[in-house]
């Protein structure tokens, strides 16, 4: 996950602390004080969604998966996950919204010590529920829309479920719940990108948070759709331009990108280009510390019948179940040769990953969609876009010292 | 006396969240014992060991893959505890394995049913 508005704008955000250490000189209160030496937990609560998503990871439909998680058996992985000292979990789905316990969950993750949020379609969130939700202590919502209204529901497989998400960003808006977009960019919805961050700019919205398809559930179905490599660096190189545009006009979102890490290498060039040296040099410097695409590292994965995975979108794999030991155990054994051959991945890359001037920043992106197209889980990102020369490290990266890019970070 | 441990049955049940699951081991070298390193989503036990070859072939001499419907587990702790869980059996002989999943496991498992209906419910 990179910060568009933190590395661009310098925009300060909670989150901050957890990608890029302690964001020095922040305003706002930073989550931690170190760089995450634990996963942020994606839990998917169910399998069940009232919608049916063209791109869904989790493969969710209406009638969820048997023997999902009880009350009590979240409790208890809420207890190992604190145990363990995981800053965040990320209630999901399905729908976390169909399960009746989650503010019973939501209020237990905050009084363990666990910072609860929530990524849900939207649809189900009333005034109420969002209150309810709050008060048990939830800090922040992620509400799903990709695209415009005719475009979205068609890839949501519901007809208003654009206007109903967008009621339910008002209804936490109105509660005071911080409430962010997450928003899928493929061939199918890409033109509507712009509109889409227009809208609900207008509405309020604190965060836009934008995903590269990753290859797993249904996303693998509809890989022919993801964007080329050209289209991908043009609708990042458009997100930058419109994240500095907002800002310069007094809009102070936060915008992420998730799923692609070539957005590093990316932004590093973006800025030598757009916004000069010194500029590319600090946001080289904050991604050293990001560390990275996180696969296996420092986000992790729970799906509703306890099997833990290496991202949220890599469901395929599990190195373990939570049923059966706890989950810092399961994380923390590398004696799994896949676990400790992801966390000394640089040493493994291969090709054109293994020989790239950004492998530090980047750690070769997507495992999953390596391993999709190749059957190898260190081959290159078939989605890498950044150019041969770029690669190389010709671009900008021969106009920053190589010397103060190894230095420790003190901005 | 060393107390022997006490163990339920109570992690059993469904384990896929998506379509059926594998349980994977794999040895490195002749002389290693197997090694359980999870599981994975197949339909059947040869696309398992398929799936799981694509991730431990640069490391293991042998993939050996278990449908996880197939297998009956008893642990000392469940993850809920007591609310959740079977009660403990009163015989603490239980051996640690059941004996389904004992003797020599086969290369893999095709005998294995083709509908698995405790990890239907979804598909890859």
């Amino acid at each position: 996950m990179i910060s568009v508005s933190k590395l661009l704008c310098g925009l300060d955000a909670e989150s901050d602390g957890l990608r890029y250490d302690a964001a020095d000189g922040s305003k706002k209160p930073q989550i931690t004080e170190d760089k995450q030496q634990r996963p942020v937990v994606v839990w998917n609560t169910t399998k069940r969604c009232n919608l049916y998503c063209e791109h869904c990871y989790a493969g969710a439909d209406a009638e969820g998966a048997p023997n999902e998680l009880s009350t009590a058996e979240g409790k208890a992985l809420i207890d190992d996950l604190a145990e363990f000292g995981v800053p965040v979990l990320l209630f999901s789905g399905g729908e976390p919204l169909v399960r009746e316990d989650l503010p019973e969950l939501v209020a237990y993750a905050a009084d363990s010590g666990v910072r609860p949020v929530l990524s849900t379609n939207g649809t189900l969130l009333t005034r109420e529920r969002a209150r309810e939700l709050k008060e048990a202590g939830l800090k922040y919502a992620g509400v799903s829309v990709d695209g415009l209204p005719e475009r979205n529901d068609r890839i949501r497989g519901e007809e208003g479920a654009f206007d109903a998400a967008v009621r339910g960003i008002e209804a936490c808006l109105d509660v005071g719940l911080k409430t962010g977009l997450r928003y899928t960019i493929t061939e199918h919805n890409v033109d509507d990108l712009a509109g889409v961050v227009d809208l609900l700019t207008d509405v309020g919205v604190d965060r836009f948070c934008f995903y590269h398809l990753d290859y797993g559930g249904r996303g693998a179905d509809i890989s022919d759709v993801d964007l080329s490599p050209e289209a991908t660096r043009q609708a990042v190189r458009d997100l930058c331009d419109l994240t500095r545009e907002y800002h310069e006009a007094g809009e102070e979102i936060e915008t992420l990108l998730v799923g692609n890490y070539a957005d590093a290498g990316h932004l590093v060039e973006y800025a030598d280009r757009e916004m000069g040296s010194d500029r590319a040099e600090l946001i080289y410097r904050y991604l050293e510390r990001n560390g990275g695409d996180p696969t296996g590292e420092r986000v992790a994965d729970v799906d509703p019948v306890g099997n833990v995975h290496l991202t949220q979108f890599w469901q395929g794999y599990s190195p373990g179940n939570v049923r059966d030991r706890s989950f810092g155990a399961i994380w923390s054994d590398e004696s799994n040769p896949l676990l400790s051959g992801l966390r000394e991945r640089e040493e493994r890359l291969s090709g054109r990953c293994a020989d790239c001037a950004y492998r530090s920043i980047c750690r070769g992106g997507s495992r999953l969609r390596a391993l999709s197209a190749h059957g190898d889980p260190f081959a290159p990102d078939p989605k890498c876009y950044l150019t041969e020369a770029e690669r190389g490290g010709e671009e900008a990266l021969a106009r920053l010292d190589a010397a103060d890019r190894s230095a420790p970070a003190d901005d | 006396m060393v107390e022997k441990t006490s163990r339920s049955e109570g992690a059993n049940g469904p384990r896929s969240a998506d379509g059926r699951r594998f349980e994977v081991f794999v040895r490195e070298e002749e002389s290693d014992p197997l090694r359980h390193v999870g599981t994975v989503a197949a339909p059947t036990s040869d696309v398992a060991h398929e799936e799981a070859s694509k991730l431990f072939a640069w490391y293991a001499r042998d993939v050996w893959v278990c449908p996880a419907a197939e297998v009956s587990r008893y642990s000392a702790d469940s993850l809920a505890g007591e609310e959740s869980a079977t009660e403990p059996s009163d015989d603490a002989d239980e051996p640690r394995v059941y004996e389904e999943t004992e003797g020599t496991p086969t290369a893999s498992c095709g005998g294995a049913p083709a509908a698995d209906a405790d990890d239907a419910g979804g598909s890859r």
